[in-house]
């Protein structure tokens, strides 16, 4: 049996295993242990399945994943997104989709301080859904502008997406988050421009709060100046090669913690739950990185990748016609496949793929993650969606998803600034201090 | 509420209350305190770097294996809260008289894919111990790092196991719900 038909079987069983719901870590673990033993023998099998467990679990620069997501979480309870949407709300509250455009505001704020876009969906969503209801904020909107603006968790710096990528492609999480900083504040401004549009031709969805006096909204910059202290800090701290991703992590975390303290939210309800929501999230993507290790030398070994690089650089269609094709099959698994899955399946055929065109792995990973975006909030099974509709239970998921659709847009503009001009996302990586 | 009802509940809660406890205790006692010990090794390494020009010798060998012993107590938690992702479409589309045997199958292969894992990691940490594996800095040995692993999988089968133990229940084992 040759090595590609066996990889097809791979593939088809996975397929399979994934379709009845076997975890997608547990998946990849069971093909690639199978699969290795098959073209290898059980002795290299076996070796893989020990061997990267522990070299995952003990991998340093991954301790990233458990001190960032300790971060977000303990912003999320000391108050601090309520600050961000105070000062949003403070300077953008009296235009037409002001609220809604400080939700946004607010996402991308917490956006630097969470990796995660479940993280910011809820954290958000809690302070500004009540408040846009109160204001007769068309539903859809106050949710389709929480779901997207959640996103931005996994764009802006700190991000598991990106340390995922990272690690997958073995390129520096640093210099992915970096990259990761100016199509953010692209995609924000898009996503603002996207509330403008729509509140001009549907006024009603989205009226002008009252205007607040300016000493106040001094006061609510300066309750906010906490997180922006603390962002410049970590991630400027990374820029400037004081700090490497590990250690910002870990200062941000601590910083965070202090704050939490000094305001008094660190109750022994809100400690259990940001230990065991850290704990959670960790472990999530600890077994999906041991099970991506395990599973994508097996498909090294079966040589489908090269096989597909052969293929799709044999099309008569150019470089930019092949990057059409995988973003356009990105966006489409994205509909059914949840992102990080995606990700992590799809990159071992698609980041041969990129190095062979001679494009940039850092501004690929900062696409990746943004089409990943995109499979966010896309019907039917759009993670952040279900998160809206968590916190806001009486809106219809078609009222949801209608308010979706321009910031999915923005996201598709956003796609193709970035693909005109790379530099956008490559500056910041290309000039920070190593 | 019927007597059946009442005894289907009793039984899920034997079978699987131990185990949220197990978990729980694992998490909160063993995940968290390595979560602060990880935060703290980070600042001091920093601050006597910047500070003192002298930062902690082996920081990197503390918190890696600090970090091996936070992910492992944290695994069966996540698998038992729903943590692990999976692709949620198809399982919809099939309904809850199909996906109640489809979430048994499921089980069943993780218990056995992760028996697996506990018999190479116990073997890979008996090798270890055989061949000196140890951390670059400190030379701390490996082998426990196996051994500690191996057990949070056993702990995440068990998870499954119980479950499985459940399973008869036609809307299949309630959720932990601590959060």
């Amino acid at each position: 049996m040759s090595g590609t038909l066996i990889g097809f079987i791979g593939l088809a069983a996975l397929f399979i295993l994934l379709i009845i719901r076997v975890p997608v870590a547990m998946s990849m673990l069971i093909v690639g242990f199978v699969g290795t033993a098959v073209m290898n023998g059980l002795a290299p099998a076996y070796a893989a399945l020990s061997g990267e467990t522990i070299e995952i679990t003990t991998f340093f620069p991954l301790l990233v994943v458990p001190l960032f997501v300790l971060m977000g979480n303990l912003a999320g309870i000391s108050g601090m997104s309520r600050d961000l949407y105070d000062a949003a709300y403070a300077w953008f509250g009296h235009f037409r989709g002001g609220l809604a455009s400080a939700t946004i505001a607010g996402c991308a704020g917490f956006a630097a301080l969470s990796g995660s876009s479940i993280a910011s969906a809820v954290t958000m969503g809690r302070v500004a859904l009540p408040e846009m209801k109160r204001f007769n904020y068309g539903d859809s909107l106050a949710t389709g502008s929480v779901a997207p603006g959640g996103t931005l968790g996994i764009l802006i710096p700190p991000s598991t997406g990106m340390v995922i990528y990272a690690i997958l492609t073995e390129q520096s999480i640093g210099k992915l988050f970096m990259a990761g900083v100016f199509p953010g504040l692209l995609l924000t401004a898009l996503f603002l421009i996207s509330i403008a549009i729509v509140t001009r031709i549907w006024p009603h969805l989205g009226p002008a709060g009252p205007s607040v006096e300016f000493s106040e909204k001094m006061r609510s910059l300066l309750r906010a100046s906490t997180i922006v202290g603390i962002v410049v800090v970590t991630i400027g701290g990374i820029y400037a090669g004081v700090f490497t991703p590990v250690e910002a992590a870990g200062v941000g975390a601590f910083l965070t913690f202090i704050v939490a303290l000094l305001r008094r939210t660190l109750s022994r309800k809100n400690i259990r739950f940001v230990v065991l929501q850290t704990l959670r999230t960790s472990a999530t993507v600890f077994m999906i990185l041991i099970g991506a290790h395990v599973f994508v030398p097996f498909m090294a070994l079966t040589e489908i990748p090269s096989d597909m690089v052969s293929f799709l650089t044999g099309l008569d269609v150019g470089d930019l016609g092949i990057l059409i094709i995988i973003l356009a099959t990105y966006i489409a698994l994205g509909t059914f496949l949840e992102g990080i899955a995606m990700l992590v399946l799809t990159l071992p055929i698609v980041y041969p793929l990129i190095l062979e065109m001679g494009l940039s792995p850092i501004w690929f990973g900062v696409i990746a993650v943004i089409v990943l975006e995109m499979g966010l909030i896309s019907p039917p099974v759009g993670v952040n969606v279900f998160v809206v509709k968590g916190i806001a239970p009486e809106v219809p998921m078609n009222t949801i998803f209608r308010g979706i659709w321009p910031f999915w847009i923005s996201m598709a503009v956003c796609l193709a600034i970035l693909v005109a001009f790379p530099e956008i996302a490559l500056f910041l990586p290309n000039t920070m201090f190593d | 509420m019927s007597g059946d009802e009442v005894t289907e509940d009793q039984a899920e809660d034997l079978a699987l209350g131990w185990i949220d406890r197990l978990v729980l205790f694992v998490a909160l006692w063993i995940g968290g305190p390595m979560l602060c010990f990880m935060v703290i090794v980070t600042v001091v390494d920093v601050t006597l770097r910047y500070v003192f020009n002298s930062p902690i010798f082996g920081a990197e060998d503390f918190s890696s294996l600090s970090l091996s012993i936070v992910v492992s107590a944290a695994i069966a938690y996540s698998g038992r809260t729903g943590g692990q992702v999976s692709v949620e479409l198809f399982v919809n589309l099939m309904g809850p008289r199909i996906t109640v045997w489809t979430d048994f199958i499921v089980r069943i292969f993780t218990i056995a894919m992760l028996a697996i894992m506990v018999w190479r990691l116990i073997v890979s940490g008996i090798d270890a111990s055989k061949y000196g594996e140890a951390s670059f800095a400190l030379l701390i040995p490996f082998e426990p790092f196996f051994y500690i692993l191996a057990a949070s999988m056993f702990l995440y089968a068990l998870v499954l196991a119980a479950e499985v133990v459940v399973h008869y229940k036609a809307d299949g084992p309630r959720q932990m719900s601590d959060l």
